[in-house]
């Protein structure tokens, strides 16, 4: 065509097409990233290289796209305030960030190499050198999260935490960096501290990510990902993770990179991975993970230098060849980029040639040997050398060795979940030629050997290895390697072979001949799993229990998660267990060591246990100790018959029962247990305590109905006998009764209606009655509104029913303007508080509380209050005296009737009509206020239901259910009040008693309160049971008072408490703390005048009034009720605190 | 018909006696009022149906017991666990307030824990019905139940 001078059309590029498709995309969307996000939806591996290559070369692209790979600033990590579009396709995106590293190869095998002799000197000591190496990989390669990762922790290693928290708070105070950034730092930092616990981190992070991932579910895989990758293993969106790190340093990256493939590698899932690590390979990275990440057969393996002293060594190890092995392991133990499991033959190499010395811990290195010993022979010392390993892991867990490190520790020491996917990632990132990770290449074991015959054939453990997989035994036995080692393996091949019982005999010679400690826990372990797998159960149980009483440590070696799993399974394997004493011990063990989800099945055990000796209640099983393991039957005793099993059992009827069973337990314990008899006496002394506080407390409630009727039989005597008397003369005289009591005078044309003096007889008989009522209901001293007042209207009635509800958050105080306040919490539990929704829950609330404390202060104030002819309240003390009643009790006192008879027939009438109010306030309680209540927390809930479209309503619901139905148990307990005192003569008793039912009660009236108690208390002393309800009442109120007038907000403001004897006295001083910002001048001086008033209030005029400080009701049972000479004093000192002293006079306290 | 109704929330015992006598009228109705006065009754006497709470406490609420000792969320189901055990084949209908239930570790919603007993107690589980004391939907739920069981 050319020829015929057509101008021919030169055909584009199909990929420069696409590639300037692309770019027309770009410059349309004014965004990089928008074709970016078509390229990796739809562009194949190599064109998506292809265009990736292109943008690389345009300036502009390649700041937005690919970020800064050596970031100067931390303010450049993460500066983008959106992350990267990202795809749902992770093989596509894995592969657009391959393309991405494959531009900086050299950069990366650069980093490699001098993060390892970073490694080495970390690992050797060298922390000089680490650190320059540190400051090294800053100059060349920027910053990262790795380095800031790695400073922490040599920091905080080498110069203690300051160092490190200068450090790591220059970046978190940093306002120009990334918030992300910061908090990631932060966390970081705390997990490198020395003292916090692998535990507490874990709890921590992992309780954040949790609340973070209801909202922000990518950045909480995120956070998962780069802040809790060991605490549990869990699926996330590994597309999401790649795009939060689009603008870090690009060794982050490719660390981050590096770490999904070899996850998903080890989740088995390489087909993602593949094509991403292939290209990398194929591109010169001298990263042998990435090729194991490839395959885990490694068959297309990078070479890697010391591969031949690594084989070395395990073969020395086959052999048993000990020194040897130690010698060479010793070469390399600097280098842990090699394989930890050097340091692992090692460590046992030297426990089987028993050559173990503790060696000084001036070195990671040293720390870690140290530690893997412990782990190794499971001493005593294993489970804390296994934290302390965990915790290495944590804080350098972005190194290749430190997931290698955890491996071993998932083999050894755990028995999790996800103990098989750790162990395989640590392949993943061991050696690519080490034969020892055949046993995790499944069907492809024998491909395996294949490939490391090829360079190893004459190696004993390829040829070990061989003769398992062919399971040939005759074969094993002529290798040349220990006797120990053969017989273990035969035993090994026999369980392959479904040949247990052979095995069984195998292992326990393997056992009996006890070469060394790690042969026995072999031995023992392989036994254990031989009869599970044969169905033996009840001599697998035996054997673990056994195993567990010689050695705690070996029971996560050992299967008993899949024992007890099968077992709750199977009721007829229940049965078989009915006799069995190992099985409720097996069980509480995987409850204290697995898993806290089979507390039925405990049960279960402890009670067919029971059964088959034919008794419900352990403390029976004395009879048959006999025929019992002695061990077994005091673990099970002491561990297994505990409260919280107990309290399933349909032989015990209340708590209390339960914990006399246990005493009755922790006695036998003693006999049997001699060894351990003040932990059970100390057990004993508890549990008694806190039934003699708990009957005590009934005592107090059960006795807040109380008028001191000798009391008043003694004030009145002189008067009333006298006029008794004079009663008796004039009803003796036949003077005529019937006089009008008015007589109607006409005045100014009005009639009025006068009094007439009534007949003298009747006005003492009258006056009589009305005075001993008085002082039944209105004494200050002795009367039932004192005690009224002091039990229930001071703070214990509210307490009891709206502390409550403030505890559950559902109702709130009034600010200064008497509005109720918003709710905080559950305004913070629904976060917008903004939103209309949040604000018309506020109003709901606020309504409810309004609600609710009407009904109270209504029964407080009005209800629980007395009324007579003079006092005319709603109270339902109703103590009115009609005519007919008068007149029929006149007609009671007859001529003969002594005194004392007299006094005793008005009482047992003012009894009378107390039984009778009684019931009126308990039914007002128990149907009137319950319903009320009710009402109130069913509008609650239907006007929360409003809102139920908007906002996730059931757990404030569940609170506001669980409330309705605690409420009708508290309105049941306030009316259980309601009863006359029972009063039996109590114990005599040390004045801790009555300070545990105070601090008891108190818990109960301010369940939101806390106070920091300390008690020094003289224990010889002993006071008489009669003072025991006055120094309980004493002690209530002031705790009472602390609370509400302990202006420490915050803090659990302290309290000490002494009880000590002065001469003819005894001194009781409470002091508590108090916030710095009181005018203690100003407290002081009222608190002057109230001394004085206290001084002049001789009648105990305000004992009946509610609020104040509570000092004249203390005042009252200080003077009546305890009849006791006393001295008070109460003042702030200059350190803000607040001290009150009464001084007892012995002989009147009865102290004896 | 004999029914045992095992819970603790006064109310709502009312509110379900007047209802089974408005539609069981020939029926003895007993109540307990926690884990362990529902299992001793069923364990003890022998009933036609049980209506079952889910979260109760240990022990009857008393002034001696004024907690009613360790709170159970899975009370019903605890219970339903022991009747299965002592191979008690008595039909039980579950009625709760609750949507959800347990501690995060453990925590359940209604549903799922529905799913839970019919796949675990398939024999002597009925159904479950979710109570509100201010509807009456609860009502029609539970009278399908009872229609679909028969005396």
């Amino acid at each position: 065509m050319g020829k015929k001078g057509i101008k021919r059309t030169k055909k584009m590029n199909p990929l420069k097409k696409m590639f300037l498709k692309i770019i027309r995309f770009i410059e349309y969307k004014k965004n990089a990233n928008a074709g970016v996000a078509i390229i990796k939806k739809t562009a194949t591996n190599q064109e998506m290289k292809y265009l990736m290559t292109e943008m690389f070369k345009y300036p502009s692209y390649r700041l937005s796209v690919f970020g800064k790979p050596f970031p100067k600033k931390y303010s450049d990590i993460w500066k983008s305030k959106e992350i990267q579009f990202y795809t749902d396709n992770v093989k596509s995106e894995m592969y657009w960030h391959a393309c991405i590293f494959s531009k900086y190869v050299q950069q990366l095998n650069d980093f490699f190499k001098v993060r390892e002799q970073f490694t080495h000197f970390l690992f050797c000591g060298k922390v000089e050198e680490a650190e320059k190496i540190l400051n090294k990989i800053e100059d060349e390669f920027g910053k990262s999260l790795w380095l800031i990762e790695n400073r922490i922790a040599l920091y905080e290693m080498v110069y203690g935490i300051e160092k490190h928290k200068e450090f790591a708070n220059e970046i978190i105070r940093d306002e120009s960096i990334n918030g992300l950034l910061r908090f990631i730092v932060s966390h970081i930092s705390v997990r490198a501290e020395n003292n916090v616990s692998v535990e507490q981190y874990s709890s921590a992070i992992l309780d954040c990510i949790a609340e973070l991932r209801e909202k922000h579910e990518g950045l909480a895989d995120y956070l998962q990902f780069k802040l809790a990758y060991f605490c549990e293993h869990r699926n996330v969106d590994y597309c999401a993770i790649l795009s939060y790190e689009v603008d870090f340093s690009i060794i982050d990256r490719y660390l981050t990179f590096r770490k999904i493939a070899t996850t998903l590698n080890a989740d088995n899932c390489q087909d993602q991975t593949f094509d991403a690590c292939y290209l990398l390979y194929s591109s010169g990275i001298n990263d042998y993970i990435c090729s194991n990440a490839i395959d885990i057969l490694s068959l297309k393996c990078i070479p890697t230098k010391c591969q031949d002293e690594f084989m070395c060594i395990v073969d020395n190890y086959t052999a048993g060849k000990y020194d040897e092995c130690i010698k060479t392991a010793e070469i390399f133990l600097y280098n842990p980029n090699i394989s930890m499991e050097i340091l692992e033959l090692y460590i046992k190499a030297i426990i089987k040639s028993k050559k173990y010395e503790y060696i000084e811990e001036t070195s990671i290195k040293n720390i870690i040997l140290n530690r893997l010993y412990d782990v190794f022979i499971k001493n005593e010392k294993s489970n804390e050398s296994f934290l302390s390993l965990l915790k290495i892991v944590y804080i350098y867990s972005d190194h290749d060795w430190s997931i290698q490190l955890y491996k071993i520790l998932m083999a050894e020491y755990t028995d999790t979940d996800f103990k098989e996917f750790f162990i395989k990632l640590g392949y993943i990132y061991d050696l690519p030629l080490n034969p020892r990770k055949l046993l995790y290449t499944g069907d492809r074991s024998q491909e395996f050997v294949n490939k490391l015959n090829v360079k190893y054939n004459k190696s004993k453990t390829l040829m070990l290895y061989q003769k398992i997989i062919d399971q040939d035994i005759d074969g094993l036995n002529i290798i040349d390697i220990p006797n120990e080692r053969k017989l273990k393996y035969t035993a090994y091949i026999k369980v392959r072979k479904r040949e247990f019982q052979d095995a069984v005999q195998l292992y326990d010679e393997l056992f009996q001949k006890n070469y060394n400690i790690l042969s026995r826990h072999d031995a023992l372990i392989g036994m254990a799993n031989s009869y599970y797998n044969d169905n033996q159960i009840v001599k697998c149980i035996d054997l673990i229990v056994d195993a567990f009483f010689e050695n705690e440590s070996l029971l996560v070696k050992l299967p008993q998660k899949s024992l007890i799993q099968k077992i709750d399974k199977s009721r007829d394997l229940q049965r078989i267990l009915k006799g069995c004493i190992g099985f409720p011990i097996l069980c509480d063990l995987y409850l204290r060591f697995v898993n806290t989800d089979k507390t039925s099945l405990l049960f279960e055990a402890y009670e067919d246990l029971l059964y088959f000796y034919g008794i419900s209640k352990p403390s029976d099983i004395a009879k048959y100790a006999e025929k019992i393991e002695k061990n077994k039957l005091i673990y099970f005793l002491e561990r297994v018959c505990v409260y919280a099993v107990m309290d399933n059992s349909i032989a015990f009827n209340s708590s209390e029962e339960v914990q006399l069973e246990r005493i009755q337990i922790c006695q036998l314990l003693r006999k049997l247990n001699y060894s351990k008899d003040n932990f059970y006496f100390e057990e004993i002394k508890e549990l008694t305590q806190q039934i003699t506080v708990r009957r005590a407390i009934r005592e107090v409630e059960e006795s807040k109905i109380y008028v001191d009727v000798e009391g008043i039989k003694k004030s009145v005597e002189k008067n009333l006998k006298e006029s008794y008397s004079r009663y008796i003369t004039y009803k003796s005289l036949s003077i005529k009764d019937e006089l009008p009591e008015y007589i109607a005078v006409d005045s100014d044309n009005s009639e009025l209606n006068l009094l007439m003096p009534s007949n003298e007889k009747d006005r003492i008989f009258w006056s009589m009655i009305n005075d001993l009522r008085d002082k039944f209901v209105l004494s200050r001293e002795y009367g039932l509104d004192g005690y009224l007042s002091v039990g229930i209207r001071h703070g214990t009635l509210v307490g009891e029913l709206r502390s409550y509800l403030e505890q559950e958050n559902l109702i709130t105080q009034k600010d200064k303007s008497g509005q109720y306040q918003n709710n905080k919490f559950w305004t913070m539990y629904f976060g917008d508080q903004q939103s209309a929704d949040i604000q018309k829950m506020n109003k709901y609330l606020a309504d409810f509380s309004y609600t609710v404390d009407a009904a109270i202060l209504h029964l407080k104030n009005n209800i629980i209050q007395i009324k007579t002819e003079k006092k005319c309240t709603e109270g339902l003390f109703d103590y009115t005296i009609s005519r007919e009643y008068y007149e029929s009790l006149r007609n009671t006192v007859k001529k003969e009737t002594s005194y004392d008879e007299f006094i005793d027939t008005v009482f047992a009438y003012l009894w009378e009509v107390t039984d009778l109010n009684l019931v009126e306030i308990r039914r007002y309680l128990g149907q009137y206020l319950k319903h009320e209540l009710n009402l109130a927390f069913e509008k609650l809930q239907s006007d929360l239901d409003n809102l139920r479209n908007n906002i996730d309503i059931t757990e404030i619901s569940n609170t506001i259910k669980n409330a309705k139905t605690a409420m009708q148990y508290r309105l049941d307990k306030v009316a259980n009040w309601f009863k006359r005192a029972q009063l039996g003569v109590s114990d005599n008793y040390k004045l801790e008693l009555p300070i545990q039912i105070g601090l008891e009660l108190i818990k109960g009236s301010y369940p939101n309160k806390k106070l920091k108690v300390e008690v020094d208390v003289d224990e010889a002393i002993l006071l008489q049971g009669r003072t025991r309800k006055g120094m309980v009442d004493i002690f209530l109120v002031l705790l009472d008072n602390i609370i509400k007038h302990c202006k420490i907000i915050d803090n659990e403001p302290s309290v000490k408490i002494e009880f000590k004897p002065d001469g003819e006295w005894v001194v009781w001083n409470v002091k508590n703390e108090d916030s710095e910002n009181i005018n203690i001048y100003e407290e002081n001086c009222k608190l002057s005048e109230l001394k004085m008033s206290l001084q002049k209030d001789k009648s105990f005029e305000q004992v009946n009034q509610e609020g104040g400080t509570g000092f004249h009701k203390i005042n009252k049972i200080l003077s009546i009720d305890l009849n006791c000479r006393h001295q008070m004093d109460f003042r702030f000192d200059e350190e803000h605190t607040f001290s009150v002293t009464i001084k007892f006079n012995k002989r009147d306290i009865g102290i004896i | 018909m004999k029914i045992l109704v095992v819970e603790d929330d006064q109310n709502k015992i009312s509110q379900i006696e007047a209802f089974l006598k408005a539609c069981k009228s020939n029926s003895e109705i007993n109540t307990r009022f926690s884990y362990q006065s529902g299992l001793k009754e069923i364990v003890n006497n022998k009933y036609d149906l049980i209506i079952l709470d889910m979260s109760m406490p240990t022990f009857d609420i008393s002034p001696q017991e004024p907690n009613g000792g360790r709170p159970r969320p899975f009370a019903g189901k605890e219970i339903l666990r022991q009747m299965e055990r002592y191979e008690i084949k008595i039909p039980v209908i579950v009625l709760t307030q609750f949507e959800r239930f347990g501690e995060t570790s453990n925590e359940l919603k209604l549903e799922e824990l529905a799913v839970q007993l019919k796949e675990m107690y398939d024999e002597l589980y009925l159904g479950t019905v979710y109570y509100n004391s201010t509807l009456d939907e609860w009502k029609s739920s539970l009278a399908e139940i009872l229609d679909s069981f028969g005396d």
